[in-house]
């Protein structure tokens, strides 16, 4: 019996503070996923709006420049 | 007004006492019983020379159950994922017991090896718990904060660091016996 109180401290204590503290990290990360967007995702919604922005800069371009050539008379 | 919550963030989903909750209540009571009954009866005694298995198997298990739940039961990992911090922050107090760990090795118990980073670092977390507890309370969105992660994996250090040095210098079951035999 007097090697009780030394063997709650490695088999009961130490486990039941290392879950606590594992509870703590499994919730950091779940409100950080929740409050904070996936860089990855971020990144192709960046990429895909900047590709849409790109395409729609040279379809503009292209118009304009197709309305310029139509508007110059054609030369004798 | 007076029962107004501190914080949307700390609103449990879960109800306050479920199912999951009685049960994982149950297993840290049963899990006490089963080390009381096996520490009485010595089974966590190895022989000089050897490793300390049983030791070893007591703290590796609830843990490997813990992790082992959260990744397959989705109640257990509900209920994990909507604990109170608060209180398993304030929980974390209690460890400034880890002074301790220094008055054994000023009284020569304890080996300054084991004693000096087991006690400090268990003190370093008692100390800082009520501080990381009242940045909880004024601002929720620290629980996701990087200082709240470096807080949390400081104290799983800490622990592995004693918990290895304990077991690997052996120092801490001959001489702990040794002192409560002489105390009785």
């Amino acid at each position: 019996m007097t090697q009780l109180p030394l063997v709650l401290v490695p088999t009961y204590l130490v486990p039941t503070f290392l879950i606590l503290h594992l509870t703590a990290l499994f919730q950091a990360r779940y409100r950080g996923s929740l409050t904070h967007q996936p860089s990855h995702g971020k990144t192709r919604r960046h990429y895909a709006a900047s590709l849409g922005w790109i395409g729609v800069s040279i379809e503009t371009k292209l118009a304009r420049s197709s309305e310029r050539l139509a508007a110059v008379p054609p030369s004798a | 007004m007076e029962n107004t919550p501190i914080s949307r963030v700390y609103q449990p989903k879960a109800p306050a006492v479920s199912g999951i909750g009685v049960v994982v209540a149950a297993f840290f009571l049963a899990w006490l019983a089963l080390i009381f009954v096996l520490g009485a009866r010595g089974a966590f005694i190895a022989p000089r020379g050897a490793p300390p298995l049983a030791l070893l198997i007591g703290l590796l298990a609830p843990l490997s159950l813990f992790l082992l739940g959260y990744r397959t039961i989705r109640p257990l990992r509900e209920f994990v994922l909507s604990a109170d911090l608060r209180l398993i922050v304030g929980i974390q107090a209690w460890r400034w017991a880890g002074f301790g760990f220094l008055t054994l090795c000023a009284y020569g118990v304890l080996p300054g090896i084991f004693a000096w980073p087991a006690g400090l670092g268990d003190m370093a977390i008692g100390v800082t718990s009520p501080l990381v507890l009242a940045a909880l309370l004024r601002q929720p969105d620290f629980a996701a904060s990087k200082r709240f992660v470096a807080w949390n994996l400081s104290g799983l250090l800490d622990l592995t660091v004693a918990v290895s040095i304990g077991h690997s210098s052996r120092c801490s079951l001959p001489i702990f016996t040794e002192l409560f035999q002489r105390l009785l």
